[in-house]
């Protein structure tokens, strides 16, 4: 997901997100409701002012004793299969008749109940398990239903949850549906078509879809949608059949004119990238190759969203050739009304805001390209709890700067100031980073309420994400970087990963250890603050280079161990020194014949730091 | 690593002592391990503590201590070692290692092999001569030109072997040893091989390792894997002299890693245990054979076990027990090759007490898990060690049944609970980097050993046997040949089970300390409340435990089980019930790793001590009655120690809690019970009391010299020196004559006459002074040791002239006794002695030992 908000009305967007967490219960904690919004507004105007909170321990109640980080659930079954019949007889009347079909089978030892997510709005009329109508309780979020008898490891059961979805009053819904009637409104007075799309990540999917609603569990999926004749729908996967259900033998069923769209993801795939679009759209295609590319298009700009995607086919090539290949059926990108917060990467069908249908393709391209990367890290292999969301969105953020380079190297330009003029900008937001541990959560961490509350902490999992991975670039080396992350997709491939997955990969192609650097950059919170002394001490003829880490520094927070470039500038040459630095202080002697013209303290932003150079040699 | 205690089962409890080189304690109830019997222990675990403390962060600096795994810069493909041995009685070798590598990195240009105290003459890649240098602890070798990744490349290294002080371990023969025959053997874990060949001396790497070592003829070569091939040459000595050699050729062909090098030179009788279809091969003392089927002989069925359990065929080519001189552990599971300590070898007429069965099923199951997939870095050790603990238990389960196994678990359990007391951030987790030294990860209170085996135990528990074999029989075939994380055995039993368990391990392996329960059970008004206090500390580092702790309550002639949500620091339970319950069981089945002491009804412990649906809770039932002074609770007590159909386990749990009750009168008659556990366990416990009537003293001098069990003997010496001081001291010098096994008796004498202290008398320091010299086993002279301490008033000048030349002594225990021994002597001639010792020293952690002493003689001197 790439989260976007735009100038005066990101106000209004806060207060959605902060409507959407009061929805979902974001703000159960004291506090949290409040202060979510003001998050997001860091994020939105780019800053993240070291949120100066006074700040409970989010792991631990300090009353009871018990342990509160976010632990991810069970997986007492193995989802194989959801099969969502949806019968939506009127698009003006947000409502629909749905039937969700699960195939699961036990693991572990026998078990007597699955735990499904669902919101209020799935209004359930009857469970039914192998055919035959089945106990549940509902206590929301989770939908419990007896498995009678038990069902033993292995054992396949197929669940047939009927239920009429309430889609009442989320016109403007910022996460699970979204269903626009179609009626005139302030905005736009003609009578225009309804839409629907929908927005699982995180935690979303079980507004309207009762499912297993965590990345830890993958399935195929299936969406079946009946719908007025005029209106399209999309989905993840193939397209099947799309039925003209007039043929039905019925006369006067009210199937007149009305369609059936039938689409399969036959990979699996985590629910909160089950998507489903329904409106009218001008289908556009970019593509056929490899796979069919086509921009769903509000109606009468299919010739302009032409133009703002058009580098996509590109983009795919490129991403192909770096990370193999194309995982999915097809890449559709779409542009629903009400999508206004970025853009989601939902498998093989990727939702971005409305904006981007009347924009241009150069402000679009790290929007396109973070959700097309997303394709691979994040859906293809998935992180197997929030709390490894940087493995998805520091990769897309990454895929950003990445293509970027690739779009300057193709146009004949510098393509290593092109990546770094996009790491810098993830650079100079993560500089405002000076959280600690234990009070604020890693990177990585178990440290949140809600899920959502990861795309927005200060340890951002889109900027220092990608700072991490570009760190890692250049420790490694582009050849067992690029060659690690092939390794870690080929072997976690429509599966879930997490941190420890993603650095044993690499690790495993380098041979380098990366405990440390994963546990300083990754699950420790902040950046090092650095103080960097540049003296020449013209007596031993030396460049003396002194580092202090001025950050708060004790035993959650010890301090950072990492190789400092410098680039010593004397007489028309350039030699780069990597000075060791671990602990406090750090000290340097380089001898050179005569005082440099010039140090440059990571030329190459490798060092992921709040940096300032001070001493004789400062410039 | 195993370790071995003279004179009973390993039990990891006592590891620290064990190492140290201190004399063994005895199995003693889960209460003592509190007391001051374990003073000497707890003070090294103190120690031990603080040194662990600044392992992980360096106040000062801000530096983070702790320890990553190390980097690979080259893929070790093969490694040779050859070495030419030309007299058995000369430590020194000349040797060669050759190395098939392939760089990891995309140009190598330099690379460091750990390689400790080895002079090294030169280094070739693929002919060319290299530069290196070598700074004793790492040889640092540059690659000119650089070669490009994955370059198949030879690396030759010439050195010479001098009587390393660790890894290898030369014993020459000795007048003093009439008899045995000169030996050399190896010890690699943890990081002690690189002492005779350079290596990457680190678990993360595996390779395949061949050993060509020509010996005098006459002499055996042991080494990993399969004998490849033998043959008879010719080497000659520095003066000239030809010498007639045999080359043996041993190739261990699938990958191992570095630690599990082994080689072994002697002479030893050898017999087969097996069935022809694996070599079992038990190697011990010439002369010896005989004894060899009495103690390893269900090695097979051992193997045969861990094979069905894990649906993993046995991996390696052979299985060879190789029992060796002046060996610092019980055992260790060297590749195909396990060594066994000095006198892992039963005696006929020792087998009624004695029996190595944890021991040997520790080592087999190591050949799995650790050899065959090991822990990445000394961190997770408890993938090695938790694991091959645990496959003891399911030894005794597949042998003896469902109460074997948890006995064994109890026993690991009451480990834990005795020493896991940690707190974090300062006290190391299970798996920690937090050490200074790797073997501080194998002492540590959050224990591999015990804990480890006890999470598993609660694993199985919680995942269900289906779930919890079938997801190690995964994990063994996923990584198989390769070196592992913790993070990486959960995900394979999350897979396996559908339970996601990062909670589970945050707690019981990533944290130390355990939860400490205060359980109060009562019935009014047809309702049971149960409350349940966590009392250890609790922070946001230390939350509280999360767990579902399983009540068993008997009303109205049914028995009802209900999992008791744990969640908090305090939390309570409410069960509606027509009649007051009959007996209420905490936990009977161990689910959870927890102290428990418990308040209810008498009567109710009473039941369960009777009843009880297993050995731990009618075990758990003797121990609170302990506590409870009651004539009721002495009745119940005595019926259950006298038998009446009950395990020796809850019997021996009774005669403990009887010795709190210091009921002498029945102790005294459990003297004469069939059962020589239940005789120590009486023996003990009346030691433990202030004064016995005289014919009980008699009853123990008559046990201690002529009891059919020389472990009931040597705990009626030791009992009989608490009770009778310098009275005692005759019997003590008398049974420091006899032969036992392991030497316990003496050992046992040799603590006693230490406990009584001066009033022994000049013929107790004289024969503990005998004690102390080469020729005497080697974990006996530590025993003998410390008694001349304890006695040293008698003659201080005779006891420190005794000490002083043992800091010289081949027996690194020795050396370790005498150094403790004389620096809490003090005086001038000791702190010389221990001074010249601690600037001879060039070995790391013998250089930290002998700062410890020479800190510990300063400290002592300003506080006199």
């Amino acid at each position: 997901m790439q989260i976007r908000c735009y100038g005066a009305r990101s106000m209004a967007r806060t207060s959605l997100l902060a409507d959407i967490g009061r929805l979902l219960g974001v703000g159960r904690r004291v506090g949290l409701a409040r202060r979510l919004p003001v998050l997001a507004l860091a994020v939105v105007l780019g800053g993240l002012p070291a949120v100066a909170r006074a700040q409970t321990e989010l792991r631990f109640d300090q009353m009871t004793g018990r342990n509160t980080l976010s632990y991810p659930p069970d997986r007492h079954f193995d989802h194989r299969h959801l099969r969502l019949e949806l019968d939506i007889p009127d698009m003006r009347v947000p409502e629909a008749n749905a039937r969700v079909t699960i195939t699961v089978a036990a693991r572990g030892v026998e078990r007597r109940t699955l735990r499904l997510q669902a919101s209020p709005r799935v209004q359930v009329d009857s469970i039914r398990v192998d055919g035959r109508l089945a106990a549940f309780a509902y206590a929301n979020p989770n939908l419990s239903i007896a498995m009678d008898p038990p069902a033993q490891p292995g054992e396949v059961r197929e669940v047939v949850i009927e239920y009429r979805l309430d889609a009442a009053g989320l016109r403007r819904a910022l996460g699970g549906i979204t269903w626009d009637a179609g009626e005139p409104n302030d905005l736009d007075p003609n009578n225009r078509p309804g839409q629907i799309h929908t927005q699982g990540q995180p935690d979303f999917t079980r507004i309207w879809l009762p499912s297993h609603d965590h990345p830890n569990e993958k399935m195929t999926t299936e969406v079946i949608v009946t719908v007025p004749e005029g209106y399209q729908v999309l989905s993840n996967g193939r397209l099947l059949s799309k039925d003209d259900m007039a043929g039905d033998p019925v006369e006067g069923d009210g199937n007149e004119g009305r369609r059936r769209w039938h689409w399969l993801q036959d990979q699996p795939h985590p629910i909160y990238l089950v998507t489903l679009v329904v409106g009218q759209f001008d289908i556009v295609t970019l593509a056929e190759e490899p796979v069919p590319m086509r921009i769903w298009a509000p109606l009468g700009r299919g010739r302009q969203c032409l133009e703002v995607f058009k580098d996509t086919p590109r983009m795919m090539a490129y991403f192909v050739d770096q990370f193999g290949e194309y995982p999915w059926a097809k890449y559709d990108q779409v542009t629903p009304r009400h999508y206004t917060m970025g853009a989601m990467e939902n498998t093989s069908a990727s939702t971005f805001y409305i904006q981007a249908a009347s924009s241009t393709a150069r402000a679009e391209r790290d929007i396109i390209a973070h959700e097309l990367i997303h394709q691979w890290f994040g859906n293809l292999v998935t992180c197997e709890s929030w709390e490894h969301l940087w493995l998805n969105e520091g990769w897309a953020s990454m895929g950003e700067a990445l293509w970027a380079e690739e779009e300057a190297r193709q146009a004949g330009e510098d393509p290593e100031a092109a990546y770094l003029g996009k790491i810098a900008r993830f650079l100079t937001t993560q500089r405002m980073n000076q959280t600690s541990a234990p009070l604020f959560p890693g990177l990585a961490s178990k440290q949140f309420n809600q899920p959502f509350e990861n795309f927005f902490k200060t340890d951002n999992p889109y900027g220092k994400g990608a700072l991490v991975l570009h760190m890692l670039r250049r420790q490694l080396g582009d050849r067992a970087f690029f060659e690690g992350s092939r390794l870690f997709l080929r072997r976690h491939a429509f599966g879930s990963a997490d941190t420890d997955d993603f650095r044993r990969a690499l690790e495993e192609v380098s041979g380098v250890s990366l405990q440390r650097f994963f546990e300083q950059w990754v699950m420790r919170p902040g950046i090092p603050s650095l103080e960097v002394d540049l003296d020449w001490d013209s007596g031993a003829s030396a460049v003396v280079v002194r580092v202090r880490q001025l950050q708060t520094i004790d035993r959650h927070n010890p301090a950072y161990a990492f190789d400092l470039p410098l680039a010593i500038v004397h007489g028309g040459e350039r030699r780069m020194v990597r000075m060791a630095v671990d602990g406090r202080v750090s000290e340097l002697r380089v001898a050179i014949p005569s005082r440099p013209s010039r140090v440059e303290v990571d030329p190459g932003l490798e060092i992921a730091a709040r940096t300032r150079v001070v001493g004789a040699l400062a410039r | 690593m195993g370790c071995a205690m003279n004179n009973m089962p390993m039990k990891w409890l006592l590891m620290v002592a064990a190492l140290a080189g201190t004399a063994a304690a005895s199995d003693r109830g889960w209460w003592r391990e509190h007391g001051c019997r374990s003073c000497q222990m707890a003070a090294q675990v103190a120690a031990l503590r603080a040194m662990q403390a600044t392992a992980a962060f360096d106040e000062e600096t801000g530096r983070d201590l702790r320890v990553f795994p190390h980097h690979r810069p080259i893929d070790i493909i093969h490694q040779r070692i050859e070495m030419t041995i030309v007299d058995m009685d000369e430590p020194v070798a000349p040797a060669r290692t050759v190395i098939e590598f392939e760089p990891r990195s995309d140009l190598l240009e330099s690379f460091s092999l750990d390689c400790v105290l080895l002079e090294v003459s030169a280094v070739t890649i693929d002919g060319r001569r290299a530069a290196f240098t070598n700074d004793g602890a790492k040889l640092e070798i540059e690659v000119s030109p650089p070669l490009p990744r994955g370059t198949r490349s030879t690396l030759v290294i010439d050195y010479t072997i001098r009587d390393p002080q660790r890894g290898l371990t030369w014993t020459p023969s000795s007048p003093q040893w009439p008899g045995r025959p000169p030996q050399i053997h190896t010890q690699g874990q943890p990081q002690d091989n690189s002492s005779w060949f350079p290596t990457h001396d680190f678990p993360n790497e595996k390779m395949t390792t061949e050993l060509v070592v020509a010996v005098p003829e006459g002499f055996l070569v042991s080494g990993n894997g399969r004998l490849a091939d033998r043959w008879p040459g010719d080497a000659f000595k520095a003066d000239g002299t030809r010498v007639p050699v045999e080359v043996f050729e041993w190739l261990q062909e699938p990958d191992h890693p570095a630690y599990l090098v082994s080689l072994i030179v002697g002479k030893f009788d050898i017999v087969d245990v097996g069935d022809g279809t694996i070599p079992m091969p038990v190697y011990v003392p010439p002369g010896r054979g005989p004894d060899v089927q009495g103690t390893y002989g269900d090695t097979l069925a051992m193997t045969r076990v861990y094979e069905r359990l894990f649906d993993e065929p046995y991996p390696w080519a052979r299985y060879a027990q190789l029992v060796v001189w002046n060996f610092d552990a019980g055992g260790m599971e060297n590749t195909a090759a396990t060594s066994m300590f000095d006198t892992a070898i039963i005696a006929q007429d020792e087998l009624d007490d004695h029996d190595l069965l944890g021991l040997i099923s520790h080592e087999v199951a190591h050949q799995w898990f650790g050899n065959l997939v090991t822990c990445t870095s000394w961190e997770h050790l408890w993938l090695n060690e938790g694991f091959a603990t645990y496959l003891e238990s399911l030894w005794f389960e597949a042998d003896g049944g469902r109460d074997a196994y948890l006995v064994d678990t109890l026993a690991n359990y009451d480990a834990v609970i005795a020493r896991d007391d940690g707190i974090a951030p300062l006290d190391p987790a299970m798996a920690s980097g937090a050490y200074v030294d790797p073997l501080d990860v194998f002492r540590k209170p959050a224990n591999p050993y015990p804990k480890g085996a006890a999470t598993l135990h609660m694993l199985r528990t919680k995942m269900g046997d289906a779930a919890f074999f079938g997801g190690l029989s995964a994990y063994l075939d996923r990584y198989r040949l390769k070196s592992v994380d913790t993070g990486q055995l959960m995900d394979m039993l999350e897979e396996s089970s559908g339970e996601s368990l990062e909670r589970f391990f945050d707690q019981w392996v990533w944290r130390p300390g355990i939860p400490r329960l205060r359980v109060t059970a009562s019935f009014a008004d047809n309702s049971l409340v149960v409350e349940v206090e966590q009392t250890q500390h609790i922070d946001g580092d230390n939350p509280a435990f999360w767990f579902d702790l399983p009540l068993v309550i008997e009303a109205g002639g049914t028995r009802t089980i209900l999992a008791m949500p744990v969640r908090e620091r305090t939390n309570r339970l409410e069960v509606p019930l027509d009649a007051a319950p009959a007996m209420i069981e905490f936990d009977p089945h161990l689910a959870v790793l927890a102290e428990m002491s418990i308040g209810q009804p008498e009567g109710w412990f009473i039941a369960q001590l009777a009843r009880g649906s297993s050995i731990p809770s009618r075990v758990q039932a003797a121990r609170h009655l302990g506590d409870l002074q009651s004539d009721a609770a002495r009745a119940a007590l005595v019926s259950a120690a006298r038998g009446s159909g009950q395990h020796v386990r809850v019997r021996e749990a009774a005669v403990r809690a009887l010795g709190l009750h210091e009921d002498a009168e029945s102790l005294a008659g459990l003297l004469s019970d069939g059962a020589w556990q239940i005789r120590r366990a009486a023996a003990e416990e009346l030691g433990s009391l202030d004064a016995v009537p005289a014919p009980t003293i008699e009853r123990l001098r008559q046990i201690a010299r002529e009891d059919s069990s020389t472990r009931t003997r040597s705990s009626a010496i030791g009992a009989l020196a608490s009770l009778e001081g310098p009275a005692a001291s005759e019997l003590a010098i008398e049974l420091t004559r006899v032969e036992s096994q392991h030497d316990g008796l003496r050992q046992a004498a040799l603590r006693a006459l230490a406990a009584i202290g001066p009033g022994a008398g000049e013929d107790a320091l004289e024969t503990a002074i005998r004690f102390t010299r080469f020729g005497t086993l080697n974990r006996t002279r530590p025993a003998a040791i410390a008694a001349v301490r304890s006695l040293a008033d008698i003659d201080r000048e005779r006891a420190i002239a005794t000490l002083i030349p043992l800091l010289d002594d081949r027996e690194d225990r020795t050396i370790g006794a005498a150094g403790d021994a004389l620096s809490e002597l003090g005086g001038p001639e000791a702190a010389r002695a221990l001074e010249r010792h601690a600037a001879q020293q060039t070995d790391v952690p013998r250089i930290r030992r002998a700062d410890a002493w020479l800190e510990r003689l300063a400290t002592d001197s300003t506080t006199r």
